[in-house]
C-alpha cells in the first residue's frame, strides 16, 4: 500500500538531500582540484589563486611522469608489493586465526604473544635488526614479511571463525575432509567479506608503504610510489625551511602541477579496485562485530 | 781456518743481501699493490631529488678513474638524519662516507664516541681542505678536533632581500636604504596594483619566513648583539628583532601582505612573486635554479629583480650576515684508520671533486669539468653558455658523490652564469653588492652546543608564535620585553649561556671580513 509522502516530509528530505550533496561536494572538491591542476599549464596556474577550470588542456604533467623512469618503475613495485603482501598477509592471518578460533594445543600461549605484539612492539631499532640479519635488507620481502599479519585483524577474523558453527567441520570431517581441506574448502568460500574486507585493509596499508621503504630499501630502483611521490612533493615545499640558508639546487625544480598528476597515478590504482570490493568490503567490515 | 771463515761470512754476506732485496721487492710490491688495489667504498647520504640509479654510467666512470667501487645509496632527505642514519648508527652497518645536512646532537655523541675518524692529521695533505678557512672548521669540530668535510655553500650569497627594480623605476622611486622607505615603498607598490588584482607588495609566509632582516644586527637567529652582561645573544632577544617586527606588522596592518600570511606556505608566497604578483621577497642567488624565472619571464618579460642593500644599523654596522660557508658535511668512518690505503684512496676522491673550476672554464673544453659533469651530449649539454644536466642524473659522476667545487678565497663560486635573463640581472646585482659590503661571520655557526641543539627549537618555536601574533595586531609592542623574558626564562637564557660558554673557550668573536 502507498503512503502518501507530506509536504513536510517533502521539505526534510529536500534539505537532507541539500546538506549531503554540499558535504559530498566539500569531500570532492580536493580530489576534483587535484585533477584539474594536474591539466592546467603551469603559468595560469602561477596567476590564479584557485583553478576551476584550465583555459586550455595540457598533459605536460603526465609526460614529464612518464618520462621520469623513477616514478614509473615505482608504480610497478607498488603495484608488486601490494598484490604480494595482500596475498601472503590474507594467507598468514587467515590461516592463523583459523587455528586460533579451534582447540589447538598452546592456543593460550599463542592468543598471549598475539596479544602481547598488539600492545608492545619491539622499536625501530630492533626491527631493523631482525631484518638484517634475516636477509631481508635491499628486498621488497622486507615490506612484506614484517608486518605481514596485523594482531588486530588475526583477532578480529579469528572471531569471525569461531562463530562458524563446528558441525559444519565436523559434518566435512566425517565426510573425509582433512584440516587443510576444510580450511581451504568450507572455511575461506565461508569467509568472503571478512578476506574482502582485510585484503583491502592490507593492500591500502601496503599501497601507502613509505617508511618501511626508506628504511629497509637502499636502493631507489625499488623505491614504491609513496616514496618518490613525496620527493616529488616535498621538492615544492619552502627548501627554506631548511636551515634557512640552504638552498641547494635540485636542478629542474618540478612544478606543483606534476605533484599533482603523481598523486593522482598514486591513488588511481585504490580508485580502480575499491568498486569492485565494495559489497564485501561492506558486508566484512561488520565482521567480528556483537551480535545480539 | 780462514778459507772456510771467508766461505761462511761470504755465503752469510750473500743470503743477508739476498734477503734484504727480497724485503725491498716485497716492499715495493706492497705499495704498489695498494695503489692498484681495488676498494669498496661505501658512501650514504640524502637527497632531496631524485637519487641516480645504483649502476649507471656516472658511477662505472668513477669506479674505473678511482680504481674503486663505489656504492652509494641514497635516502629522502626529511627522515635520512633524524630517522634512517641513527638506525644505520645503532645497527653497526656504518658506510664508510657518512653524509650529514648540519651537525646535530648525534654527530657530537657520536664524534666523541668515536666513530667518525678525526681529519686533523689530513688536512694540509690535500689542497681543498687546505683551503677552508678555520671559521667553518670550528662548526665541524667536536672538543677542537675536526671530524666533517665541509661541503660548500656560500658565505655572502644566502637568502637576501629582492625588489621588482621595474616597479620601482614605474613608481619613479628610489631604492629604500632603510625600514621607513621600504615600508613607503611597499605601501607604494601596493597601491599601484602593478601585478594586477591581488598583488601585495611584500611575501610572508607562516613561521614568519622571510625575517626581512637588512643586516646582522635585525636577524632572528644571528649572534651579533650582546647583553649586559656581555654575552652574545639571538636576535630574537634583541631590539632590532623588535624594529623589524614592527616593520612587519606595519606592512600587515596596511594591507601591503597577504592578511592570511600566518597560514600561507613558503612555496605559495614564492609562487606568487614568480607569477609577477608579489613585489617583494627573499631569495638566493646561490645554486639556484632558473625554472622560477622562466616561469616570471613568460608572465612579466620585462620584469628587472635587483637585491636591497644592507641598511645602516643604529650601532652604525652595515654589512651582510654571513652564514656557516658550508651545507652538508661528510664524516668519514672511524674504522678506516685500519686501512690507510683505503682512506687515502677516499680522500683522494673527495678531494678531486672539490677541485675548483672557474665558471668560465665550466664547458666542455675543461677536462675535469666535462668528466665531472658526464661529458656533454651525454650527461650534460651547452645551453647558451651553461651547462644544463640531462635528465638521466646517472649519467654524471657527480651525482654519485655530491661533494660541491670548494671555491678559494675571493673566487667567485657561488653565481655562474644564468641562461634566464632576469636571473641573471638579480645575479649581477647581487655580485656587486656583495662586493661592496663586508660580512659578518657570526660565531654562532662556529661552535657545537647540544643545549641549543636539543632545546633551542622548541624556545624558538614559541617565541615565533609570540611574535607571528605581534605582526597581526594581536598582542601588542608594549609586552615585547615581556616575551623577551619569558623566552629567556623557556630555555633561551640556558642556550645563550652554553653557546657563550663554547666561545669563551674557544676564544670565537663575532668578526667582519671581505670575502671578496
Amino acid at each position: 500500500m502507498l503512503k502518501s509522502v507530506s509536504a513536510g516530509e517533502r521539505v526534510f528530505d529536500g534539505v537532507n538531500l541539500l546538506l549531503l550533496l554540499m558535504v559530498g561536494v566539500i569531500m570532492l572538491f580536493p580530489f576534483y582540484y587535484i585533477i584539474i591542476v594536474s591539466f592546467t599549464p603551469y603559468a595560469q596556474y602561477l596567476q590564479s589563486s584557485l583553478v576551476l577550470w584550465p583555459k586550455h588542456w595540457v598533459l605536460d604533467s603526465y609526460r614529464y611522469l612518464l618520462a621520469a623512469p623513477l616514478f614509473v618503475r615505482s608504480v610497478g613495485n607498488s603495484i608488486y608489493v601490494t598484490v604480494v603482501g595482500t596475498f601472503v598477509s590474507l594467507l598468514l592471518t587467515s590461516s592463523m586465526a583459523y587455528s586460533l578460533s579451534r582447540n589447538i594445543l598452546g592456543k593460550r600461549v599463542y592468543m598471549f604473544l598475539v596479544m602481547f605484539t598488539f600492545v608492545f612492539g619491539g622499536g625501530l631499532i630492533p626491527s631493523y635488526l631482525v631484518v638484517k640479519w634475516t636477509g631481508l635488507l635491499n628486498t621488497y620481502w622486507a615490506l612484506i614479511i614484517p608486518g605481514a599479519v596485523n594482531s588486530f585483524n588475526l583477532i578480529v577474523m579469528r572471531q569471525f571463525f569461531m562463530e562458524i558453527p563446528t558441525e559444519l567441520t565436523e559434518a566435512a570431517m566425517i565426510d573425509g575432509a582433512n584440516d587443510l581441506q576444510i580450511f581451504l574448502k568450507l572455511m575461506l568460500p565461508l569467509s568472503k567479506p571478512a578476506l574482502a574486507a582485510f585484503g583491502l585493509f592490507y593492500a591500502v596499508g601496503q599501497w601507502n608503504s613509505y617508511f618501511n621503504a626508506i628504511l629497509y630499501l637502499n636502493n631507489p630502483l625499488q623505491w614504491t610510489v609513496q616514496v618518490v611521490l613525496r620527493q616529488l612533493v616535498i621538492l615544492q615545499q619552502p627548501l627554506s625551511l631548511l636551515p634557512n640558508q640552504a638552498q641547494v639546487t635540485v636542478q629542474n625544480v618540478p612544478p606543483e602541477t606534476i605533484g599533482m598528476a603523481a598523486i593522482l597515478v598514486a591513488t588511481l590504482p585504490i580508485l580502480i579496485v575499491y568498486p569492485f570490493v565494495q559489497k564485501h568490503f561492506a558486508k566484512g567490515v561488520m565482521v567480528g562485530a556483537i551480535k545480539g | 781456518m780462514k778459507g772456510p771463515v771467508w766461505k761462511i761470512a761470504g755465503v752469510g754476506l750473500g743470503l743477508g743481501f739476498a734477503v734484504s732485496s727480497l724485503g725491498v721487492v716485497n716492499a715495493k710490491q706492497r705499495n704498489n699493490d695498494s695503489s692498484t688495489q681495488k676498494f669498496t667504498i661505501t658512501f650514504a647520504a640524502g637527497t632531496w631529488g631524485t637519487p641516480p640509479s645504483p649502476n649507471d654510467a656516472g658511477v662505472q666512470m668513477i669506479d674505473k678513474k678511482f680504481n674503486v667501487d663505489w656504492q652509494a645509496t641514497f635516502s629522502p632527505d626529511d627522515s635520512w638524519q633524524s630517522q634512517k642514519l641513527p638506525v644505520l648508527m645503532a645497527s653497526g652497518q656504518i658506510p664508510d662516507v657518512i653524509e650529514f645536512d648540519e651537525p646535530d646532537a648525534n654527530f657530537v655523541k657520536w664524534a666523541q664516541e668515536g666513530a667518525f675518524l678525526p681529519l686533523d692529521q689530513y688536512v694540509n695533505q690535500y689542497n681543498t681542505l687546505k683551503e677552508v678557512p678555520q671559521y667553518i672548521w670550528d662548526g665541524l669540530s667536536v672538543n677542537g678536533t675536526k671530524y666533517g668535510i665541509p661541503n660548500y655553500f656560500s658565505v655572502d650569497y644566502g637568502k637576501q632581500i629582492i625588489i621588482r627594480k621595474d616597479w620601482l623605476d614605474k613608481l619613479h622611486l628610489k631604492m629604500p636604504t632603510n625600514y621607513q622607505q621600504l615600508e613607503n615603498v611597499a605601501d607604494a607598490f601596493q597601491k599601484a596594483q602593478l601585478g594586477g588584482p591581488g598583488t601585495y607588495a611584500l611575501g610572508l609566509a607562516t613561521g614568519i619566513i622571510w625575517d626581512y632582516a637588512a643586516g646582522p644586527y635585525w636577524l632572528s637567529w644571528g649572534w651579533y648583539s650582546k647583553n649586559a652582561k656581555g654575552q652574545y645573544i639571538p636576535g630574537y632577544f634583541t631590539k632590532g628583532n623588535e624594529q623589524r617586527l614592527q616593520f612587519l606588522h606595519y606592512l600587515y596592518s596596511h594591507g601591503d601582505i597577504r592578511p592570511d600570511w600566518a597560514s600561507t606556505s613558503v612555496s605559495k608566497v614564492q609562487q606568487n612573486f614568480y607569477a609577477g604578483k608579489t613585489g617583494i621577497i627573499e631569495e638566493q642567488a646561490y645554486d639556484q635554479s632558473p625554472s622560477h624565472f622562466d616561469a616570471l619571464r613568460q608572465i612579466a618579460p620585462k620584469a628587472q629583480v635587483v637585491v636591497v642593500p644592507p641598511f645602516r644599523a643604529p650601532d652604525g654596522s652595515q654589512g651582510l650576515e654571513g652564514l656557516s660557508g658550508y651545507y652538508q658535511f661528510y664524516a668519514l668512518n672511524a674504522q678506516l684508520k685500519n686501512n690507510p690505503a683505503k682512506l687515502q684512496r677516499i680522500l683522494q676522491i673527495l678531494n678531486y671533486f672539490r677541485q675548483w673550476v672557474p665558471p668560465k672554464d665550466q664547458n666542455p673544453s675543461n677536462a675535469q669539468f666535462d668528466w665531472e659533469m658526464g661529458h656533454v651530449g651525454k650527461g650534460y649539454t651547452m645551453v647558451k653558455g651553461v651547462a644544463n644536466p640531462t635528465a638521466d642524473g646517472g649519467l654524471e659522476p657527480d651525482n654519485y658523490i655530491g661533494m660541491r667545487m670548494w671555491a678559494p678565497s675571493g673566487q667567485n663560486a657561488d653565481v655562474p652564469p644564468s641562461p634566464n635573463s632576469i636571473q641573471q640581472g638579480f645575479f649581477n646585482s647581487s655580485i656587486a653588492m656583495n662586493k661592496t659590503y663586508k660580512t659578518y661571520i657570526d660565531p654562532g655557526n662556529r661552535v657545537l652546543s647540544t643545549v641549543e641543539m636539543q632545546t633551542w627549537t622548541d624556545t624558538t618555536n614559541w617565541l615565533t608564535d609570540q611574535y607571528t601574533q605581534m605582526i597581526d595586531g594581536k598582542i601588542p609592542f608594549s609586552q615585547y620585553d615581556s616575551i623577551v623574558k619569558t623566552g629567556l626564562a623557556k630555555g633561551g637564557q640556558a642556550v645563550i649561556d652554553d653557546m657563550n660558554r663554547l666561545m669563551k673557550k674557544q676564544h670565537i668573536q663575532g668578526q667582519w671580513i671581505s670575502v671578496h
